[in-house]
């Protein structure tokens, strides 16, 4: 079975390590993968698609060295495979028009400012994949346990009554 | 028929001799001359001559008499019809006429005579009195003179006599020549009105005032005019806001008359400025003087329009001089506008800057409360790592936590290279992962935890502890940097006192070996010329180079090339350039390299680079030196930082040496 993906993309190797930490509950349903910089964000979707995964979810950081979070957000967003990949920019201090500039042109679905509240981030990671599962029509039965349980149930639902 | 009689009234009998003898010279016999000591004695001799059907034509009266004064005399004669016609001439030794204003206004005076007098002043006197007596009041009378009345004082008597006996008014083609006469001047028409008025009047007495002394008053019922013949006089006004002067060079010679004109008490005061000598004329004298001369009504009307015309155009050129101070204003208003516009924006700048320097402070105590929770921090990570070690017992798992708190924080892709390899030498890629999430990246250490997953799952926990232990660690240190930076460059660099005979050229050395570590594969190239030592605070140039170079360093790349070069452009002055051969700098972010915070290398904002260029900056300034970053040398692909300083910074600075 195809594994879903979680991208982290932050350069501060110190920022890296708690955030996959933070999310360490999800990662016997989840695949989490971690990025230092844009390049190296390539590199990983380039393995998470080798392996048949899918990218359910990006979780950039504002400021990367070179490009910005927010370009790349937004090439993901213009590519096909990843249309439909959630988008959420994790940040320190976005400015008020890069972050407007990331709703408008990356479809952006959530904003964590940092620090983050652990609780938070593991919630909107839930919520933003199960709007994934939804999105794409992937069966939501393996997740319901782990991510949003009742709206994966409602939509496994509907999915049975279509069919 | 009887002779004539000439009355001298005289108190010193010298005098009166004297006069008695002066006068017998000039009309011989044929005039009768009595002479008396008091005023009373002459008033009494008057009505005498008249009652024995004499005629009385000039009366010569000194002014100052015991009891009743010349001027009184003067009045009393003046104000009886027989005695009226006499002509009545003040002998005076005083040059103020103040106590004979009433006889003088009321034209009860018709001449003056100054003590001493002279033989000839005395003769144009009589003449002048007598001819325009008997013009007046006794026609035929002017022959008995003698020599003293010349044919042509005949003559021109009688043109008068035949006028007077004409219709008054009728007038002649003259009088309209006078007018519109295009070549007579101002002062011309002065001149010839005083001479017609002298005639027709006998020389009436001239006015000598001081400056200073009003001749007509402010409201004054106006009795006659004041030909101005000498000096100057201003036209006042009194109002609420005090003495204004309303004409002065505009004057004109001729004042009074335009109140006697319209019969209105008098608008202006009449006021001398220089010392002034004026012709009164009062309003009886000046209407016996149009009627009987046909001159003096077109000269009058002309010097009338004169002076108006001067008036006028004095008034004119006020409004113009009004207008162009009323222009004045205006822009020295605007231009207070501007500079009350211009104050404000200054003291919007001063507000921001006290804002900025309150900030700083606020800053800096915060930099310093930092200080404290980090070194907790750091201690509590380091404290944590002991204890956990004493409460195990286990070897293996410590080691592990200890690899894992001193190894490089790992690369995502290193990761994910060693998940692959374990991933493809085990053939299972889940407990690939949970192995690198232990921290294994040796195949042979993977292959033998592979058989006891209860083991890996005690070395994920102890790798997880050494990674956030260092991570605490690490991020502390970071937070102390911060700090320190932070307060540096809100200090200035205080303690880092000014040291005199500092060769410059050690301190780029200095900074070389702080940044040397990062000049692996770059190339170097030194040029040290010779240069004079100089005063300067070491510290903060080696803080200087040190972040030039690091710029430099990170511009050039890896595989850069850099060039230093020092020396002295002048005696006073040591010049350090620093070229790099990276890409240059980007025009869009030219303007903001020296601002504080502005960083291109680095996805974040630190205090240590952020603010690098922005300290440079400060340092050569408090160096009274120049900095400048340039991509434009044509002979030079990359960046040239050219820092040029004084050999004598104190002069800078102000400050003492250390």
């Amino acid at each position: 079975m195809n594994r879903l993906a979680v991208l982290i993309i932050e350069d501060e190797a110190e920022v890296r390590d708690a955030l996959r930490r933070d999310l360490k509950s999800l990662g016997a349903t989840l695949r989490i993968e971690t990025a230092d910089d844009i390049a190296d964000a390539r590199a990983a979707l380039d393995d998470i698609n080798a392996d048949g995964d899918l990218l359910a979810l990006v979780l950039a950081d504002h400021r990367l060295p070179g490009t910005s979070g927010v370009d790349f957000l937004i090439e993901l967003n213009a590519a096909p495979a990843t249309a439909a990949t959630r988008k959420v920019l994790v940040t320190g201090q976005a400015g008020h028009a890069d972050t407007i500039r990331a709703v408008n042109g990356a479809d952006l679905n959530h904003y964590i400012a940092k620090p983050w509240d652990p609780a938070a981030l593991v919630s909107v990671t839930r919520a933003a994949v199960s709007d994934y599962i939804i999105a794409e029509g992937i069966n939501p039965l393996p997740f319901v346990r782990d991510l949003d349980g009742p709206r994966l149930l409602e939509a496994y639902a509907n999915r049975a009554a279509d069919h | 028929m009887s002779r004539p009689h000439l009355l001298v009234v005289e108190h010193d009998d010298k005098l009166r001799t004297t006069m008695i003898n002066d006068l017998t010279e000039l009309v011989g016999l044929s005039t009768e001359i009595v002479g008396v000591s008091t005023a009373e004695e002459g008033l009494t001799v008057a009505e005498q001559v008249i009652a024995d059907s004499a005629v009385l034509p000039v009366a010569f009266v000194e002014r100052t008499l015991p009891g009743m004064s010349g001027a009184e005399l003067a009045l009393t004669m003046h104000a009886d019809p027989v005695l009226s016609p006499t002509r009545l001439v003040l002998v005076t030794q005083a040059a103020s006429l103040s106590d004979v204003d009433a006889a003088l206004s009321r034209g009860a005076l018709q001449g003056m005579l100054t003590r001493p007098w002279s033989r000839i002043g005395l003769r144009e006197q009589l003449r002048a009195q007598l001819a325009t007596y008997h013009v007046e009041h006794d026609p035929d009378g002017l022959d008995v003179y003698g020599d003293l009345i010349q044919p042509d004082d005949r003559r021109r008597a009688r043109r008068r006599i035949a006028q007077r006996r004409a219709a008054p008014g009728s007038g002649d083609d003259d009088s309209r020549h006078v007018l519109l006469e295009p070549r007579l001047g101002p002062d011309e028409v002065v001149d010839r009105l005083v001479a017609a008025l002298d005639q027709v009047l006998g020389h009436p007495p001239r006015l000598r005032v001081g400056p200073g002394s009003v001749l007509l008053e402010q409201g004054a019922d106006v009795g006659g005019i004041y030909l101005i013949l000498e000096g100057e006089v201003e036209l006042r006004r009194h109002t609420d806001a005090g003495h204004r002067t309303v004409h002065r060079e505009g004057t004109g010679p001729i004042v009074g008359l335009l109140s006697l004109a319209t019969q209105q008490h008098a608008f202006l005061e009449v006021r001398a400025v220089t010392e002034v000598r004026a012709l009164p004329v009062s309003l009886g004298q000046l209407a016996r003087a149009v009627a009987a001369e046909s001159d003096v009504g077109p000269l009058l009307t002309r010097t009338l329009v004169n002076t108006l015309a001067n008036r006028l155009r004095d008034a004119d050129d006020l409004q113009v001089r009004i207008d162009v101070l009323n222009a004045s204003l205006e822009a020295e208003r605007d231009q207070l506008a501007g500079a009350l516009d211009a104050l404000g924006e200054a003291q919007a700048a001063l507000i921001q800057q006290a804002r900025m320097a309150t900030l700083g402070e606020l800053a800096a105590g915060i930099a310093h409360e930092l200080n404290n929770p980090t070194a907790a921090l750091a201690r509590a990570a380091e404290h944590l790592l002991t204890d956990v070690i004493n409460l195990l017992d286990d070897d293996e798992t410590a080691d592990r936590i200890e690899r894992a708190r001193h190894r490089e924080a790992a690369v995502s892709a290193d990761l994910r290279a060693a998940r692959r390899a374990i991933s493809e030498h085990l053939g299972d890629r889940s407990l690939a992962e949970r192995l690198v999430g232990a921290g294994v990246t040796d195949l042979d250490e993977a292959t033998n935890l592979a058989r006891s997953p209860a083991t890996i799952e005690r070395l994920t926990i102890a790798n997880q502890l050494g990674t956030e232990l260092r991570n605490i660690t690490t991020a502390s240190a970071r937070i102390g940097d911060l700090v320190k930076s932070l307060r540096s460059y809100l200090r200035g660099g205080e303690d880092n006192p000014i040291v005199v005979d500092i060769d410059i050229t050690e301190t780029v050395e200095d900074a070389l070996r702080l940044v040397g570590h990062r000049i692996t594969t770059a190339t170097m190239e030194r040029t040290y010329e010779p240069i004079p030592s100089a005063a300067v605070r070491p510290g903060q140039l080696q803080q200087l180079w040190t972040n030039l170079i690091s710029n430099a360093l990170d511009a050039a790349g890896p595989f850069g090339h850099l060039r230093l070069h020092i020396d002295a452009p002048d005696p006073a002055h040591v010049r350090v350039r620093i070229f790099d051969s990276g890409p240059g700098i980007d025009p869009a972010i030219r303007h903001q390299m020296f601002d504080p915070h502005f960083t291109t290398k680095h996805g974040h904002v630190s205090f240590g680079s952020g603010l690098g260029l922005s300290i440079c900056r400060q340092i050569v300034d408090a160096h009274g030196g120049t900095i400048d970053l340039t991509s434009e040398d044509h002979d030079h692909d990359g960046t040239v930082a050219t820092v040029v300083l004084p050999v004598d910074s104190t002069l800078q600075t102000g400050e003492a040496t250390a």
